[in-house]
């Protein structure tokens, strides 16, 4: 596969030249917008093939138990020690906890990260300088552990860090949410020169303080956000030269979602261009690293945006003080924050969001009922853009915790829930530098964490994932992490066998250990056939252990661990 | 692989009865000698006056050339290769205008103004519609997995009827069941011991679940493991082709080629190219681009003729570029683009309509102001689908008789302004 094929959207020089063995996924536009329960007319409708694509489970398994499934959903996959402090919690306790990471800091993890990936928590600009190669100054104090590093280095730390975060965190619900905005707000970090190091900063100061918080404070951080000045072109767009790039998808992808094109509730073409005059002006202070509103290229006339006026203010009148940046009545940076509090206030950005988020933990076609229960809890006018309060009802929900309703609704494990899930399952062993390294196997998946070019993210259904080449490649990282490690990872194999010596206890143990949930009866007993065919033919004094791996690739290649 | 002799076609089987539903089979006719059509997408919106340069037209210069401005996107006269004294090829598509290249042999067909007149200059959206197929940007199923619904395989139970040269499947096949996904020819394999393929095989196999998706995939996938083996395709090697390109679209054509060559089964293959936007600096991007599509499409043309296998090459992008050049020394979003067809079969020449009964000849006027819209970009005068429609038409047997309305939902058959076959 060539390296520019993900090369398709930005006008980045380096992109074409980065080593980014990747390709461009056309499906990833269902996934953005809409709801993919939207049918087309199409063949489908009488040829019964919609049954077939569309309103199916993906499989059918006997049910995991509620708290199994809650964790399932709400983690990057179960871990037993996770699964014990959630049994003695109860689920909705353990749930209150997860809501809460502020209350419940992991200082493990946070030891560790500050161990392995130690330039990740400098300060801005150091942080900046640092990456870009460029020492800081006489006098300023270089705290990095290397002198002069790279992007592609802050590239590595970055999945590094994201991969071990959602590995060994406790805080499961947070990281999964931290995916779940990083993918909203997608910054793709190949896009050019520094857009790597301006993510590290984006995860750190962006999505990481709002994940759990209220989303008008994340869309402002994630407009303010210099990797995303970057990445969607709006630190180039100026009064002379406007660039519709960022407000495009601030309404596309960041908030009324593309079905609101045209409606008179959502956006025109012309809204797009009004709001793009709006946010003209904010830019990147390059040598601070920092937002920065540069009156000088902001466009202080009049605009029209959803209906509503916005006053323009002469700029000349405003002299160079302060007030330069703009009046109360419109011009200035206040532009754009009134075009974020209506986009904010729009009832269409809660159902948007809702209906991402009952597609995230719940189904690929979201249960209509439920998006309307936690578009309603995201509140309205000032009030609006409750996180948490969209979460606890979304997690609380029958959906969510009656198996009459979950048993309904499948989730394929994505590549990275898929490989994550199996470090975690087996509490793989991870060299702490090899961390980066992970991503090679991801690699071979299409799932690197922030290595999806278009602004859209990573798609979120079945049918993108489910190819053959999809299949095999899922196959075959489940392989090697069953069978022992991949040369990243090492599995403990005795550890999780536990003493058992016979195929049965051998499959049993490593179901209860890995799997938490039951296995149809047929599917049991061909895994002990399997084992004790295995102990047969590879005799000798490591041949439980062996059957163990055997059987453990196995289980993470089965149905019952793809899902979540 | 043992485990092939235990279940056999089964998991083909089960394949053909989604992708050939009773209906379909009851009114499919068709021939078995028909062409392979090869769909490439350029995706980010390809410059298609970049490509197939109207250099005998003074307004493109013009445009794309502005005095003053220090800017030129201009494809020089010099650096072009002719065609017909009007319009030249970009160097890197030089190739294709040698001697016994696709162009020479009268086998390229390049058409201007092609796109969806309702669709709109975002990436995305544009892409969603052209592969969808359906007017719209949602829904379940893409033209080319209808059009495999509607018609019927070339054998009784085939190994793969679609192949999408890529790592995950292209929304033009959404909802084919069975599609080959792969990137390359030389990694599609397990590699584990029989017994543990045998083991992973029954896991997959489960009656009650019936036609789940998940468990057809890994059945599927099985399946292949084995007879793509067999065919003998994974084993060939691309050093002994070496007139393609080995990056790009050069590997992808490549394996179009050997899969045409060696899986008789396959009646379609897609794939996809990016890094087409060229916002700024735009020769810096196009022309690496423009030679590995020149190059490609050169010796696959080659490569047909001397394997003798049939085959129609389209080249598409979500919209062309608009015909002026802007500040960054590149073009914005444009609308109408250029497609490409390609093959032996075809009526090669330039082909473009500048309303929608006039066909633009050297006599109506400068080309570029003939076809510029009033927003400064290409006009979309011929629908994607006629070019589409007007390929499976005439090289894959779907006939008359077909439902249109179910392949093109909303559009319905429309006859494209020219034969670009027979």
């Amino acid at each position: 596969m060539d390296v520019s094929r993900r090369a398709f959207v930005g006008g980045s020089a380096l992109a074409a030249g980065a080593a980014q063995a990747a390709n461009f996924n056309p499906v990833s536009e269902l996934n953005k917008t809409v709801p993919i329960n939207e049918f087309g007319f199409g063949i489908e409708r009488y040829l019964g093939l919609e049954e077939q694509l569309a309103g199916q489970s993906l499989i059918e398994l006997p049910a995991a138990d509620p708290l199994v499934h809650l964790l399932n959903r709400c983690s990057f996959g179960l871990r037993r020690e996770d699964l014990e402090q959630a049994r003695l919690l109860g689920a909705d306790h353990y749930l209150e906890q997860q809501l809460h990471p502020e209350l419940h800091p992991d200082a493990l993890i946070e030891a560790e990260i500050a161990y392995a990936f130690p330039n990740t928590l400098l300060p801005r600009k150091a942080l900046a300088y640092h990456y870009s190669g460029k020492p800081l100054k006489p006098g300023g104090v270089n705290l990095g552990r290397v002198a002069v590093s790279n992007p592609l280095v802050a590239q590595a730390d970055l999945r590094g860090l994201t991969i071990y975060r959602a590995a060994w965190s406790q805080q499961q619900l947070y990281e999964v949410m931290v995916e779940f905005w990083s993918n909203h707000f997608n910054i793709w970090t190949a896009h050019s020169g520094n857009v790597a190091i301006h993510k590290l900063l984006d995860d750190r100061e962006v999505i990481r303080p709002h994940a759990l918080g209220n989303f008008r404070d994340l869309l402002i951080a994630s407009a303010k956000s210099t990797a995303m000045l970057i990445y969607l072109d709006g630190y180039v767009n100026t009064l002379k030269r406007p660039n519709e790039n960022y407000a495009r998808e601030l309404m596309e992808l960041h908030t009324l979602g593309a079905s609101a094109m045209g409606q008179a509730d959502g956006y025109s073409e012309q809204d797009i261009r009004e709001v793009a005059r709006c946010f003209t002006g904010w830019t990147v202070n390059f040598t601070t690293a920092e937002f920065m509103f540069d009156p000088l290229t902001h466009d202080f006339g009049p605009k029209t945006v959803f209906g509503e006026t916005i006053e323009g203010t002469d700029p000349v009148m405003l002299g160079n003080g302060p007030r330069a940046i703009g009046s109360a009545a419109g011009g200035g940076i206040s532009d754009g924050l009134r075009v974020i509090e209506m986009l904010v206030r729009n009832p269409r950005t809660a159902r948007f969001l809702a209906t991402k988020l009952v597609r995230r933990f719940v189904a690929d076609e979201p249960p209509a009922e439920l998006v309307d229960e936690v578009a309603a809890a995201y509140g309205p006018g000032e009030l609006g853009g409750d996180i948490r309060a969209m979460l606890r009802t979304l997690l609380g929900s029958r959906w969510m915790r009656d198996p009459a309703y979950y048993q309904k609704t499948i989730k394929l494990k994505r590549p990275f829930e898929l490989y994550i899930s199996a470090l975690r399952a087996t509490d793989a062993h991870i060299a702490r530098d090899k961390t980066p390294t992970l991503s090679l196997r991801l690699e071979a998946q299409q799932h690197v964490p922030h290595n999806w070019e278009p602004p859209t993210g990573y798609p979120d259904y079945a049918s993108y994932w489910l190819s053959s080449e999809g299949m095999l490649q899922r196959w075959l990282a489940c392989s090697y992490i069953g069978h022992g490690g991949d040369g990243f990872t090492r599995v403990n194999l005795t550890e999780l066998r536990n003493g058992a010596e016979s195929p049965e206890a051998l499959v049993d143990q490593l179901i209860d250990r890995v799997l938490h949930r039951p296995l149809s009866a047929p599917d049991r007993q061909r895994l002990v056939d399997h084992a004790s065919t295995h102990v047969t033919a590879h005799p000798g004094a490591r041949r439980w252990d062996l059957a163990a791996g055997s059987v453990l690739a196995l289980l993470l290649c089965s149905p019952y661990f793809q899902v979540r | 692989m043992m485990r092939r002799l235990v279940i056999g076609g089964l998991g083909a089987a089960a394949l053909m009865s989604l992708t050939a539903p009773a209906r379909a089979q009851a009114k499919s006719t068709r021939s078995s000698n028909r062409d392979v059509l090869v769909f490439v997408f350029l995706r980010g919106g390809a410059d298609g006056i970049n490509l197939v340069v109207p250099h005998g037209d003074e307004e493109y210069y013009a445009q794309r050339r502005p005095s003053g401005l220090g800017i030129d996107v201009a494809i020089a006269r010099e650096e072009l290769t002719d065609l017909d004294g009007y319009f030249g090829l970009h160097p890197g598509l030089a190739d294709l205008a040698k001697a016994g290249g696709a162009w020479s042999q009268g086998n390229l067909a390049c058409i201007f103004g092609v796109g969806d007149p309702a669709g709109n200059r975002s990436h995305f959206r544009n892409m969603d519609r052209l592969e969808l197929g359906n007017g719209r940007e949602t829904g379940q199923s893409g033209w080319l997995a209808r059009y495999l619904a509607l018609s019927q395989a070339t054998v009784r139970e085939p190994l793969a009827r679609a192949v999408a040269i890529n790592y995950t499947t292209p929304l033009s096949l959404a909802g084919a069941p069975g599609v080959l996904t792969l990137p390359r020819l030389d990694g599609f394999q397990l590699g584990d011991e029989p017994a543990f393929i045998d083991t992973l095989d029954s896991l997959y196999l489960d009656d009650s679940t019936g036609n789940q998706r998940l468990r057809s995939e890994g059945q599927s996938v099985l399946n292949l493991l084995g007879s793509l083996e067999r065919t003998g395709v994974l084993s060939d090697n691309q050093a002994n082709h070496p007139d393609y390109p080995d990056a790009g679209l050069g590997p992808d054509l490549y394996a179009a080629a050997r899969i045409i060559d060696k899986i008789g089964d396959v009646e379609a293959i897609c794939i996809d190219r990016g890094g087409w936007d060229t916002h700024s600096e735009e020769r810096h991007r196009l022309d690496p681009l423009a030679s590995e599509l020149g190059r490609s499409l050169q010796a696959f043309y080659a490569d047909l003729k001397s394997t003798g296998r049939n085959a129609t090459v389209v080249v598409m992008s979500e919209f062309g570029r608009r015909m002026a050049a802007n500040g960054s020394k590149g073009t914005d979003h444009g609308f109408g683009s250029l497609a490409l067809v390609m093959g032996p079969q075809v009526n090669g020449g330039i082909y473009a309509k500048s309303g929608p009964d006039q066909p633009w000849t050297r006599d109506s006027g400068s080309f570029i102001q003939q076809m510029t819209d009033a927003n400064g970009d290409m006009k979309v005068t011929t629908d994607y689908r006629a070019v589409i429609g007007h390929v499976l038409q005439q090289r894959l047997g779907f006939s008359t008789a077909h439902d249109w309305e179910a392949l093109f939902p909303g559009h319905g058959r429309e006859e494209l302004a020219w034969r670009l076959f027979g």
